[in-house]
């Protein structure tokens, strides 16, 4: 990596429960300078060791500023595996790509326009917005641990114009299972989760209320048979 | 989209001899109704609607082997007679004229200060003499000239104050080999006055390959002759009207492309959706027959509204190339962005009226059709109306499939590459940058391709691949300089679309509607060769054909400015054949761009050095204004 590159890590995170799988949610908001002329900056988000599951999708949220959106490599990696989100959109049409400025959109599989569409002279600021579809499948990571690090890495090709990443955050949908029921918070939905809530039972209190809804009642006691056996 | 600054740029780059394949990206164009119906600025043009008005002549004699001619001279009306005898010999040559009053001969050398002898420069031609024969008697001269021992040709250039003139115009839309070509012609006593009936006119023909062919002209009884010859080459092609009277002599240059029939559309036009957005792709059948070169394709795009009456949709129009379609079918492909359709209400049947298809190399009509149905394969019924014309509905999406290979010969670059630069640019037929550098501060790069003689497709290319070793670039141009960054910013992507700043193409004495003194140099390429001769573009007529093709929304990027001379003339060659107020080369009236921003006539001041004023593109006030506010 060269010297001028920059990179920040970042470890910290949230875990967000769902009904059938977990969205893993890790972001940076640190402002990096991208370092001007086939130099990169990198974002590393670390999703820590204990995070149990294997990936199953990806998204990549990226907010940057930059005067010139064809000066730009953006990729994701993560566990020997990489995909480009954007490769000097208007390469081909322009001699340096596209002039636009700024990025704020979410790199999704599902999406349907490319960034490369939505370059156009005279067009708005941020250039790129909203979901765009990157320019290698995001789905090279489906099958992967989750956890480890997860490395957004932003190039600059060419001299003149520069930029900073504002933001970045990756979601990550895993195969792991909800484990809200384990309200001893011991790793496994078993017999002392059902009877904290059972002693708890019609209480307004935090012990046993697996739903957080400040009660414990008939929605804790199913959401703890539900996952009852579960290793979390 | 760019706050930094590179360091200044002042670079003059070579034309390398070797041509090279240069890819470019077509952009296809879309302006509303308006402005492609009867009075708008898209509007179909005639070359018929475009005559041209001649007080002036260039008559052309051949001198023996002992360089002697001897002949008649028509001149008409009174005062004074400007007169410049053009030759190899240059200033080693004898004029005499002898105007029948009884006063002898005169004999004119550049030492006869009582004709006004004076020396006068001709656009890459050279220095001559021109006279000023005052107080003349009209009548049949007797004139000889005298020169070197085989000097062989020579043009004898001259203009009186009288009012009359010779209006002639071609009349034939398609200038193609094989095919009559016809003009009309007629003499009159003033600008709108009657015809002159005394009069005999005839056309002399210069093909490409030097022959020069003699036609004369049929009169009808309204007075107007017509003639018409049919070409067998390929190329400019150079024609001279002569109207000769008793005493009365006019001579019209007309400079045309001819070029071979090799596309023919026709059939219908279908039409898909591309698959990029709300992009529409318009296939137009066409017959290959041989085409490899892009052409320029324009057509109006026609709906039905809901009670079954035409309706227009939009104009499209842009550069692309024949493409061979997999059930053997030939097209024209055209990109449009399908809200058109919306906007206007539109249903079918569809259909596509005054297709045009111009080589533009010198903008000569290869094909058209007045009209040809469209079929449209999507659901276009569904499209809403947009409310309003949307910017990205002006320019369809880039379709990377619509790209191209021309040969070009590359300038030679050798700069920083990647900066937001002001090209300087120079106009036909220069010597190289006129602008003094002194007055343009910040990033700028110089074009340079001097002597040389270019379309406005072919000099838009060169500029675009200088402009285009930079992100983004703003122009400043004179001459036909401006003509061809307008021609590169509205039919190509180039570093131009990513230009900041308030003037994308800032221009000075361009001759957007052309220029009559085209015709008139092109003519002296028989003595002096071709090396700035014909060139379709700047003539009249073809400027009006480039012109048809330039939307209003491409025409308002640029701000131009004209000039004038103080007196009667910048230049004394080419103020016989131009309309004041002129700079010597554009009239004001034929420097103007409707549609574009126009910044004023600045009087004093002509178009390049040697002229009576100061060269225009000197003003170091203008040229601190143009640099400020330049994108870049």
């Amino acid at each position: 990596m060269p010297l001028a590159d920059r990179m920040i890590a970042c470890t910290v995170g949230a875990l967000v429960t769902a009904s059938a799988s977990a969205d893993l949610v890790q972001c940076s908001s640190a402002s990096l300078p991208i370092p001007d002329g086939s130099s990169s900056a990198s974002v590393v988000l670390t999703v820590p060791p204990d995070a149990v599951g294997t990936v199953q999708g990806v998204t990549v949220s990226v907010d940057v500023a930059h005067e010139w959106l064809g000066d730009l490599t953006i990729s994701v990696s993560h566990g020997g595996q990489s995909a480009i989100l954007i490769d000097r959109v208007g390469i081909g049409t322009w001699s340096f790509g596209c002039g636009g400025d700024d990025i704020d959109a979410t790199f999704t599989d599902a999406a349907t326009a490319s960034a490369d569409a939505l370059c156009s002279p005279g067009g708005p600021s941020p250039m790129f917005f909203g979901e765009i579809l990157p320019t290698e499948s995001l789905g090279v990571f489906t099958g992967s641990s989750v956890a480890g690090n997860w490395t957004i890495t932003v190039t600059d090709h060419n001299l003149i114009d520069a930029g900073v990443v504002n933001s970045v955050c990756i979601s990550i949908t895993t195969d792991a299972v909800p484990c809200n029921g384990d309200v001893t918070g011991d790793g496994a939905v078993d017999l002392a989760d059902l009877n904290l809530v059972l002693a708890s039972f019609g209480q307004t209190t935090t012990q046993g209320d697996a739903d957080g809804s400040g009660e414990v009642d008939l929605a804790d006691l199913n959401l703890v048979l539900g996952q009852f056996g579960a290793d979390c | 989209m760019h706050r930094l600054l590179v360091l200044a740029l002042a670079l003059m780059c070579a034309i390398a001899t070797d041509a090279a394949p240069v890819v470019v990206t077509p952009k296809h164009r879309a302006a509303p109704p308006e402005e492609m119906l009867l009075g708008g600025p898209l509007a179909p043009v005639s070359p018929a609607d475009i005559p041209l008005w001649s007080r002036g002549a260039m008559l052309r004699v051949e001198l023996d082997a002992d360089g002697r001619w001897d002949g008649v001279l028509p001149v008409d009306g009174g005062g004074d007679l400007r007169i410049v005898p053009v030759s190899q010999a240059r200033d080693d040559l004898v004029l005499t004229l002898d105007d029948g009053s009884g006063r002898g001969p005169v004999r004119l050398t550049p030492a006869t200060e009582s004709a006004g002898a004076q020396t006068v420069e001709i656009q890459a031609i050279g220095f001559f003499t021109g006279y000023d024969v005052r107080a003349h008697q009209p009548g049949r001269w007797q004139a000889s000239i005298n020169a070197p021992a085989g000097t062989g040709v020579a043009y004898l250039a001259f203009a009186t104050e009288s009012p009359a003139g010779l209006l002639s115009a071609r009349v034939t839309d398609r200038t193609v080999v094989g095919r009559p070509i016809e003009f009309r012609a007629s003499a009159h006593e003033s600008r709108n006055g009657p015809v002159v009936r005394d009069v005999l006119l005839e056309m002399i023909v210069s093909t490409p390959d030097g022959r020069r062919v003699t036609i004369p002209m049929t009169a009808n009884d309204g007075g107007v002759s017509s003639g018409f010859f049919t070409a067998d080459k390929a190329g400019e092609q150079s024609v001279q009207i002569v109207a000769r009277g008793r005493s009365l002599l006019r001579t019209a240059q007309h400079t045309l492309g001819v070029v071979a029939e090799d596309v023919i559309v026709g059939g219908g036009a279908l039409a898909k959706m591309s698959g990029q957005g709300p992009t529409l792709r318009i296939d137009i059948g066409a017959l290959d027959r041989g085409r490899v070169e892009h052409c320029r394709v324009t057509a109006q795009l026609w709906g039905t509204d809901g009670r079954g009456n035409a309706v227009p949709i939009c104009w499209i129009g842009g550069m692309t190339m024949l493409q061979a379609g997999a059930d053997g079918e030939d097209s024209l492909p055209l990109d449009v962005d399908a809200r058109w359709i919306g906007r206007a209400g539109a249903s079918g049947p569809f259909e596509l009226r005054h297709v045009e298809v111009r080589c533009p190399r010198s903008l000569a009509l290869l094909s058209g059709s007045d009209a040809m149905p469209l079929r449209i394969d999507a659901d276009v019924a569904g499209i809403a109306n947009p409310g309003r014309i949307l910017e990205e509905m002006r320019v369809a999406r880039r379709s990377e499939d619509l790209r191209f290979v021309v040969d070009l010969d590359v300038p030679g670059i050798d700069r920083v590459a990647g900066g937001h630069n002001l090209l300087l640019v120079h106009g036909y037929c220069a010597d190289g940058n006129p602008w003094p550098l002194g007055n343009f501060f910040g990033a700028i790069e110089v074009f340079s391709d001097p002597e040389a003689n270019r379309s406005h497709d072919q000099f838009a290319l060169l500029l675009n691949a200088l402009a285009d070793t930079t992100k983004s670039s703003g122009v400043v141009a004179h001459s036909q300089g401006g003509c061809a960054a307008l021609h590169l910013y509205t039919y190509y992507f180039s570093a131009m679309d990513w230009a900041e700043g308030p003037r994308l193409i800032q221009s000075l004495g361009t001759p957007y509607q052309g220029t009559p003194l085209a015709g008139n140099l092109a003519a002296l390429g028989d003595i002096f060769g071709s090396g700035c001769g014909e060139n379709a573009d700047l003539s009249v007529d073809g400027a009006a054909a480039w012109l048809s093709g330039i939307p209003n929304d491409a025409r308002s990027r640029v701000y131009f400015w004209t000039t004038s001379a103080s007196g009667a003339w910048c230049n004394f060659f080419s103020g016989l054949f131009l309309t004041n107020p002129e700079d010597g080369v554009v009239e004001v009236a034929r420097g103007q761009l409707p549609g574009a921003n126009n910044m004023g006539n600045t009087v004093g001041q002509c178009h390049t050095l040697g002229m009576s004023n100061p060269p225009q593109y000197q003003d170091a006030s203008r040229n601190s204004e143009m640099n400020a506010n330049a994108a870049r």
